[in-house]
């Protein structure tokens, strides 16, 4: 049993340090442009089908197709935030949230309309798991885990020792005063749209690599970002990757030590608890 | 078209009878399959929440039971990314054989996890999830390779399916127009029978001209002429027998089985 | 020549609220000049309209000659008029050395060196260069906010109540800081309630009642005025003494 644990919180890191990266895209989003973008899901899945396009059909390397599962998510992100989101601007977050919903609807009907609705599996060969002792790990987990890591740290250098991350960082905190200093607001919302939806599709990808691409792909992740990106604190970078990890083990251990099946309900439960008990979740920000 | 026993058990007052077979006979065929492609006593039984899994699981369970083996039933999330964590509860089942009884995604991610997980025994799984596109999704031969998948058939071969063939002009008719075509000819046949083009004429005479013996006819016509001769007709259609139970069930159909081989669907038999 | 000018501005925070109605006022380099009167007067409002946050219905606006009126917030900081606002006036989640990057965002290129300098001028904040904003007390987080107004290099500092919520002491170094800024050639016009610490600080100043300019001259030429002192520092002083002070 003890091993059983330790093995489904390995796998529970793995599958969270995955889930972290749409979370840090769906929380940034929010952060500047202060609406919960639930297109992210369906953002995720054209990120697996542009980074299956770039493996499968283009015959391209992993490490490009990342590159096009990124800027196609991205592209995407940003033309439904100017077609479709930023007209309702002036009515407030709530129709920009329910906006975004029926985007990620309009989207992942394109995709069925495009690519049909099979799996595609991408163009990895599909390995043993490397055993040590009672535990074991695929290689592709290990290379999926190494990706979102590597992708953290560049965003992290992005945000924090870059000029334009530095006036993302500081328009998500304070907008008007990132205004006052000579910002602008349009700039750094499209940059912070792009980038975050970008990040939804390598999300996408990575858990399409690990199992294939399909037209739901990233709607069976939308709950666990969302409730990663709650539990973490909306808005919060550190938090959704630490709400991500949380979110990823719990997922895991649940299917040991309650059903499999309630991982939805688990999902549920923790955004009801968390905005019952600390709304501004972990890293929630400061009040006023 | 549904197999979900819970609707025969309606109180339809004899008013139902039904071509697709319920999950009661699905779970049994399933059971007795693994048995034997197995050849072990051991089955693990993996299925997402369905309004049918619960009872396909049962009647499994039954027919290993009859034959002192063991199975458990784990029910997965399948709209989970990975399916790691179920797999190794799988493996620690050390299971001959695992029944897959999802749809084609989930079942595409739960193939690469067993096979990362170096499963060595035999999976088996309903014929609309394990076929060709699932070979093509999990991209790996050898993580379908040696799988089966069985689904209801209609009889292949038969004059009733030769018959269908030839109306909808398809060398190997689905199930489901061969059974539409059952469900026709049953009909007018009844109302024969009844001397009477009545709903109530059918429910009270269909079971007279499906089963019980009598000469064996595969179409409407045929058997218009040998009622009109006064003799006894047994329908035998395009989708099978077409015998049922009191409850409006149908009592056997036959299964097409295949198993991947070299990355094709090769048929191992229809019974 | 006036460093600021200000000529017959109006406006408010919806295009049909007139709360400041025409308003004339102007500061010298090195000179610190205060905006006083009671709650409600537009004294807030007429340092928004002059930095452009608020669209002006009236007036004009120049900085060293050049028309600021309307206009955007990058031309307004190139002009070299900085507002500090009277909250929210530090990026909490950003520590010093980037809150001060951020005062100059529009010019990169001179960020290293300012900063410097602004080290230099302030020490604290170079002290605490990589504590988070949100964890500095009142008087530290002013300072901030003065520091990422000076990364612009400004000619004129417009403050928003720089001591509202201070302790006596902390205001009057802030106070300190501000004079040595206006040594320095920095044009100063700040709004303050603390009206007796005001007018001891600066060298003249406006009286803003109901939107307009009741009374303006020297700072002493203000503090010795009987009406005003019966209007506004009497009753200060009353409500200080109510306050607890």
């Amino acid at each position: 049993m003890v091993s059983s644990i330790i093995q489904a919180l390995l796998n529970g890191l793995v599958s969270g340090t995955i889930l972290a990266v749409p979370a840090i895209g769906f929380t940034a989003i929010f952060a500047v442009l202060r609406y919960p973008n639930f297109a992210i899901g369906s953002l995720a899945t054209i990120g697996a089908y542009a980074g299956w396009l770039a493996n499968v059909r283009l015959g391209w390397p992993l490490e490009a197709s990342f590159g096009l599962a990124f800027v196609g998510a991205g592209i995407a992100t940003l033309a439904a935030e100017w077609l479709a989101v930023r007209p309702l601007e002036k009515s407030g977050a709530l129709m920009m949230a329910i906006c975004s919903l029926a985007v990620g609807i309009v989207l992942e009907n394109i995709v069925r309309f495009a690519f049909g609705n099979e799996a595609r599996g991408f163009n990895v060969p599909l390995m043993r798991d490397i055993r040590f002792g009672d535990l074991r790990m695929s290689p592709q987990q290990v290379e999926n885990f190494a990706v979102a890591l590597l992708l953290m740290a560049l965003l992290w250098a992005a945000l924090n020792l870059t000029r334009m991350g530095r006036a993302m960082r500081a328009t998500a905190d304070n907008p008007d005063l990132a205004r006052l200093k000579g910002v602008q607001p349009g700039t750094v919302a499209a940059i912070t749209v792009l980038v975050g939806g970008g990040l939804a599709g390598i999300g996408g990808m990575l858990v399409a690599l690990d199992t294939a691409a399909d037209p739901l792909t990233g709607f069976r992740l939308i709950l666990s970002v969302f409730a990663a990106a709650v539990l973490g604190g909306l808005g919060s970078i550190p938090g959704a990757v630490l709400g991500a990890l949380i979110i990823g083990m719990v997922e895991e251990l649940t299917v040991l030590l309650l059903a499999p099946n309630y991982r939805t309900a688990i999902g549920f439960a923790v955004i009801l608890i968390v905005l019952t008990v600390r709304p501004s979740g972990l890293f929630g920000e400061r009040a006023g | 078209m549904s197999g979900a026993d819970s609707i025969t058990q309606l109180p339809h007052n004899g008013w139902l009878a039904r071509t697709q077979p319920n999950t009661t006979l699905q779970g049994r065929k399933f059971a007795e399959f693994c048995l034997e492609v197995s050849g072990g006593k051991r089955a693990f039984f993996m299925m997402p929440q369905t309004p049918f899994t619960q009872s396909t699981f049962n009647n499994f369970k039954i027919a290993y039971d009859k034959v002192g083996g063991a199975t458990e039933l784990l029910i997965y999330d399948d709209k989970k990314p990975s399916l790691r964590t179920e797999v190794d509860q799988a493996m620690r089942y050390n299971a001959d054989c695992i029944f897959v009884g999802g749809y084609l995604t989930d079942t595409t991610v739960l193939l690469r996890d067993l096979f990362r997980a170096g499963f060595k025994g035999k999976i088996v799984g309903p014929g609309y999830s394990i076929n060709q596109k699932l070979v093509e999704s999990v991209g790996q031969p050898e993580a379908t390779e040696g799988a089966y998948g069985m689904l209801p058939s209609p009889q292949e071969g038969s004059n009733g399916w030769k018959k269908v063939a030839d109306l909808i002009k398809q060398a190997s008719p689905d199930p489901f127009s061969c059974q539409i075509y059952d469900h026709i000819n049953l009909a007018i046949l009844a109302m024969a029978q009844a001397k009477d083009a009545s709903g109530q004429a059918i429910r009270d005479t269909v079971r007279a001209v499906s089963q019980g013996g009598g000469e064996k006819v595969d179409n409407a016509v045929d058997g218009l002429k040998a009622i009109a001769a006064g003799r006894k007709v047994d329908y035998d259609g395009a989708s099978g027998p077409c015998d049922f139970t009191e409850l409006g069930d149908i009592t056997d159909v036959k299964f097409r089985y295949e198993q991947v081989k070299a990355g094709k669907m090769a048929l191992v038999r229809i019974a | 020549m006036s460093v600021l000018s200000i000529e017959g501005l109006a406006g408010g925070y919806a295009s049909a609220d007139h709360i400041v109605k025409g308003v004339s006022m102007s500061v010298d380099a090195s000179e610190m000049v205060a905006i006083i009167g009671p709650n409600g007067a537009g004294k807030s409002t007429a340092l928004k309209l002059a930095a452009g946050l608020l669209r002006c219905t009236a007036g004009r606006v120049w900085v060293g000659g050049a028309d600021i009126t309307a206009a955007s917030p990058q031309s307004v900081l190139a002009a070299g008029f900085v507002l500090v606002p009277q909250e929210r006036n530090v990026f909490g989640a950003l520590n010093i050395a980037e809150n001060l990057a951020m005062g100059a965002f529009t010019t990169p290129a001179l960020m290293r060196q300012r900063r410097e300098a602004v080290y230099a001028r302030l020490p604290l904040l170079a002290q605490r260069r990589s504590a988070l904003a949100h964890t500095l007390s009142g008087g530290q987080r002013q300072l901030l906010a003065m520091g990422i107004a000076l990364m612009a290099e400004p000619k004129v500092l417009a403050l928003d109540e720089p001591t509202a919520g201070l302790s006596p002491m902390a205001a009057a170094e802030l106070f300190a800081t501000i004079r040595g800024l206006a040594k320095d050639g920095v044009a100063v016009l700040m709004v303050e309630q603390n009206v007796i610490e005001a007018l001891g600080a600066c060298d003249r100043g406006y009286v803003l009642v109901d939107g307009r300019v009741v009374r303006e001259g020297s700072a002493g030429g203000i503090m010795d005025d009987e009406d005003i002192r019966r209007l506004f520092l009497g009753g200060r002083k009353a409500q200080r003494t109510a306050a607890g002070y």
